[in-house]
């Protein structure tokens, strides 16, 4: 591989050097963005956490077992009340996805045929592609109905046969942590299962063989050698995915409700830690009360749960992916010694005595079969209930759909009939305007950076440095929107309150901005890491400088799959509420906005509000805006895939 | 050198062969890779496989156990018998049992040496005692003095020599008839790959050995007999033949063909 050194060395004339220079300062000033979001974010969070702590002892936040922010007279903060409703809440997600995670992506690495599993891998992924608003909305209104109306009575059936008094006492309440729980562990399956999937893939061909070879059927070396080798890689799986179930705040916040009371009964209204944050942003409290300072206490206690949760996640996965190259080397360089003589074999053969064995292959290979099962049944549970959610959806909301509907405003507030969604799809467009805007120069252009002129710091201590960044970039992407809308309303809202004019298109463009940053950056250096080295060498063979392969050789040569990373990542910003709601984006504006200093509102944040409305045709209307978001989001996805597919296929010419 | 003097035996066919292979033929999803191989492998005594890359030396070694069925797509005409059985009738796993394997780049699993051979007894539900089979088959690859002290220290703390031998170890605890190897030496040291060198003139006497190699030295060290695979290219469609097979003095000394001639020759120069 080429270094940057002899890169850099061929800079001709003292012109070309120049712009060398410049384009290197440039873009690595770029790449520094990340750690000034990181020391905002610290810097911001702990100054409110300060305040708080001046009002809030510290033993009350962490002994009191009440959560009573707006009451003038009593007022408690005990975070065990949000921290417990957020572990009971997780703790069913963990029990859904890590199961089912861990079968999916043992099913799709070691069994799936590979046409099953090129359609089955996009239709469990899509999963993370689906607003979780939208998600939330379903858990609330179609799944917890379910459950009460159908489900319920027959549990209850069941478990009167064993004690009647205790199952009469059994409801479920219409918000509450059990749906949540169910909903977050469904869609944090993809996270698992393509984990897992990569862990196991990683997994060289020879110890199948190897297992193979001394009769092991395929769940066999699964169980004995496969899942062991693997473990590390799992276990980093289950970490990254509770940090993820612990920062999830939609489906929190819609279907588990906003209770803060101390309770453990899942079948009731809980409010997570996520959830709070969420609503008590809704109330818009003055930013100097100490309602607004809780929100940071528990944006803070968040943040720091997520963080310390990927960081042990992503190391663990890094030194799984080590270990594996470090196995295949044998460590040890003993020579051997040629002259020791042969023992005499002759009393210890034992050639060709079968009967020593248990004959049991039937029952062996069946467990093949079984696991097969499981996962397909797995599979079909996933599919299922995204096809339901879809359905669901749509017949609610399409005789809602017209050209009237996208185009026009409301005529007020209150006559539902006349709802249009138009400022909310225009004040999107805004939004994703401006944060594209700041985003994706940033983005790329700090991808750039990390991965063309960094290459140096991959030996010696600086391969540390640069695994460190990777797990900043990695840790980045994972942390909670909902935090990055408490950033934005600190530091755009309020801080720079002069420039943007406060709760606006600019303050909630810049927020998605940070959100998305993480995921550029990240698509870039991926994109560029795929450009053969041979195209770059090319470059220097024509006399070519460093900047100029960079931005005519090998930029160009990435740009797809970084088209299709910017892609995804206008759908991720397309779909996020809950910063948005943070920042303070309405429920409803009469006017279409003309500039970025306005108020405005958001699809997502538009069915966030109508959803719950207990207005049957204001629901419809929320269901309608779901179709027509899921929509526009389907479309960018399967031109992100177009546009890679066709790269994979100009790659094989 | 102390290399035990090969002795050569020449009784090709006399006793029931141990594998015996008619019109053999093998395609990767329609791609034919070894074309009508009718060969027999003489029991308790050493093939070597020799040939060019790609004439299917591999690819027939696996299918004498079978580890094809693992390839989707493998698609196995004519007909292999495993002393008068036909193979893909048997239960796959009684020929893994029955018929051993060891490859080209040691594949000890990444667990402790004791358990390396221990699992492969468990799993195949071993009756007599598992530490008693572990020591023997260490004792039978002259691995025993060497890690008897460390049996749960990690395989992968080996060498690689005393890697492939543990392989060879693991194979043999199963009590199989036939081992497999290809090109078992061709990732060690020339000193590691003597003493398996050394271990194979040993074990053939007792076992039934097919060792794939591309070192012509050793085949004349270690086997009895050797066939010569060659590649042949027809309109573009390249598939490998077994050009010819026999004792081993007799194929490189007197083969009955041009191109074994020069293959032989242009290698061993
Ligand atoms: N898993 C496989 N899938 C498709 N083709 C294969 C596979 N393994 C081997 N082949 C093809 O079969 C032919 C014979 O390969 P192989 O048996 O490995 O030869 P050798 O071991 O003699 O070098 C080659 O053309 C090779 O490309
Ligand atoms: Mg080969």
């Amino acid at each position: 591989m080429t270094t940057s050194q002899d890169r850099s060395s061929r800079g001709s004339s003292s012109g070309q050097s120049l712009v060398e220079l410049t384009s290197r300062f440039f873009l690595g000033g770029l790449a520094f963005v990340p750690t000034l979001i990181v020391l905002a974010l610290v810097g911001l969070m702990g100054y409110e956490c300060f305040l708080f702590f001046n009002e809030v002892s510290f033993g009350d936040f962490l002994t009191a077992t009440e959560w009573t922010p707006q009451f003038e007279e009593n007022r408690n903060f005990g975070i065990q009340v949000l921290l417990v409703s957020t572990l009971i809440v997780s703790g069913i997600a963990l029990l859904i996805a890590v199961p089912i995670g861990i079968v999916i992506g043992i099913y799709l690495a070691e069994y799936a045929p590979s046409r099953l599993r090129v359609v089955v891998k996009p239709v469990i992924e899509s999963l993370t592609g689906i607003p979780t608003i939208v998600l939330g909305y379903f858990a609330y209104l179609t799944i917890s109905p379910v459950l009460a109306d159908r489900v319920l009575p027959q549990v209850r059936n069941l478990i009167g046969l064993f004690n009647q008094e205790f199952a009469d006492s059994l409801s479920l309440a219409p918000f509450n942590g059990l749906c949540a729980g169910l909903v977050i562990g469904l869609i944090s399956v993809p996270v698992v299962s393509s984990l897992v999937e990569n862990g196991i893939r990683n997994i060289p061909d020879r110890l199948r063989e190897g297992s193979a070879a001394l009769g092991m059927t395929k769940f066999e070396t699964l169980l004995h050698v496969l899942l062991p080798a693997a473990l590390p890689a799992i276990v980093g799986a289950v970490i990254l995915v509770t940090s993820r179930i612990f920062g999830e705040t939609m489906i929190a916040a819609v279907a588990g409700g906003a209770e803060t009371v101390l309770r453990f009964n899942p079948l009731e209204s809980m409010s997570t830690m996520s959830a709070y944050i969420l609503n008590a942003s809704l109330a818009t409290p003055s930013l100097d009360s100490i309602e607004f300072r809780s929100i940071f206490a528990v944006g803070a206690v968040l943040f720091l749960t997520t963080l310390v949760l990927n960081t042990a996640g992503n190391i663990t996965e890094a030194i799984y992916r080590q270990q594996v190259i470090a196995d295949q080397v044998a460590k040890v360089r003993v020579a051997d010694n040629p002259y020791v003589a042969l023992p005499d074999i002759r009393s210890l053969i034992v050639a060709g005595q079968q009967d020593g064995f248990r004959q049991s292959s039937a029952v062996r290979r069946s467990l093949d079969w079984v696991f097969q099962g499981i996962s397909l049944i797995s599979v079909f549970l996933v599919a299922a209930f995204l096809v339901w959610m879809l359905g669901d959806a749509f017949l609610k909301g399409y005789q809602q759909l017209s050209w009237a509907f996208l185009t026009s405003l409301p005529a007020s507030a209150r006559d539902s009939e006349q709802l249009g969604i138009a400022a909310p799809i225009v004040g999107s467009l805004w939004l994703m305007a401006v944060a594209f805007a700041f985003a994706v120069p940033v983005g790329v252009g700090a991808g750039m950076f990390l991965e063309e002129y960094l290459p140096r710091l991959r030996y010696g201590w600086a391969r540390k440095v640069n695994a460190g960044i990777e797990i900043l970039m990695a840790n980045l992407a994972a942390v909670p929107s909902i935090v990055y809308g408490l950033l934005g309303v600190e530091l755009f809202v309020r801080l720079l309150a002069g420039v943007t004019q406060g709760r606006t298109i600019l303050s909630g463009g810049l927020t998605l901005a940070v959100v998305i940053l993480p995921l550029l950056i990240i698509a870039t250096r991926s994109a560029l890491r795929d450009v053969p080295n041979s195209l770059r060498r090319a470059g220097y063979a024509v006399g070519m400088s460093s900047w100029q392969v960079i931005f005519f050789v090998t930029l160009p040569a990435a740009f797809p799959s970084i088209f299709s990373g910017i892609i995804l990542a206008l759908s991720t910003a397309l779909g996020e509420t809950s910063a948005l709601v943070a920042i303070g984006a309405k429920a409803f504006v009469s006017f279409l906005p003309e500039n970025v200093l306005q108020e405005f509102m958001a699809l997502p944040v538009q069915i966030y509000f109508w959803a719950t409305s207990p207005d049957p045709v204001t629901q419809k209307n929320g269901a309608a805006t779901i179709v027509v978001l899921a929509g526009i989001l389907l479309f960018l996805n399967v031109v992100a895939l177009l546009l890679r597919s066709g790269r994979s296929k100009l790659s094989r010419l | 050198m102390n290399t035990q003097i090969n002795e050569v035996r020449s009784d090709i066919g006399e006793e029931a062969p141990a594998f015996r292979l008619e019109k053999m033929s093998i395609a990767y999803s329609g791609n034919v890779a070894v074309s009508g191989v009718t060969l027999n492998i003489p029991q308790k005594q050493l093939m070597a496989l020799i040939g060019p890359s790609g004439c299917g030396k591999s690819t027939i070694l696996r299918s004498l156990c079978r580890l094809n069925d693992l390839i989707p797509g493998v698609e196995v005409s004519g007909r292999i018998s495993l002393f008068h059985e036909d193979i893909r009738q048997m239960d796959a796993i009684a020929v893994h049992r029955r018929v051993g394997m060891v490859f080209q780049r040691p594949n000890p699993f990444p667990k402790s040496i004791y358990e390396n051979i221990a699992l492969g007894l468990r799993v195949n539900g071993y009756r007599g005692r598992i530490d008693e089979m572990v020591e023997r088959s260490l004792q039978q690859v002259a691995l025993w003095d060497e890690v008897k002290d460390r049996l749960r220290s990690s395989a992968l703390n080996l060498s690689g020599g005393q890697q492939q031998r543990l392989c060879i170890a693991r194979a043999l605890s199963l009590q199989p008839e036939v081992i497999l190897m290809d090109e078992p030496c061709s990732a060690l040291d020339p000193i590691a790959s003597l003493r398996i060198d050394n271990l194979l003139n040993q074990l053939k006497q007792y076992y039934t050995l097919v060792v794939v190699t591309h070192n012509l030295q050793q085949a004349a060290r270690i086997s009895d007999s050797v066939a010569f695979f060659n590649t042949n290219n027809d309109n573009g469609r390249i598939y490998g033949t077994l050009a010819e097979y026999g004792p081993v003095v007799q194929v490189f000394s007197e083969p009955q063909k041009k191109e074994t001639y020069d293959y032989v020759n242009a290698r061993s120069n």
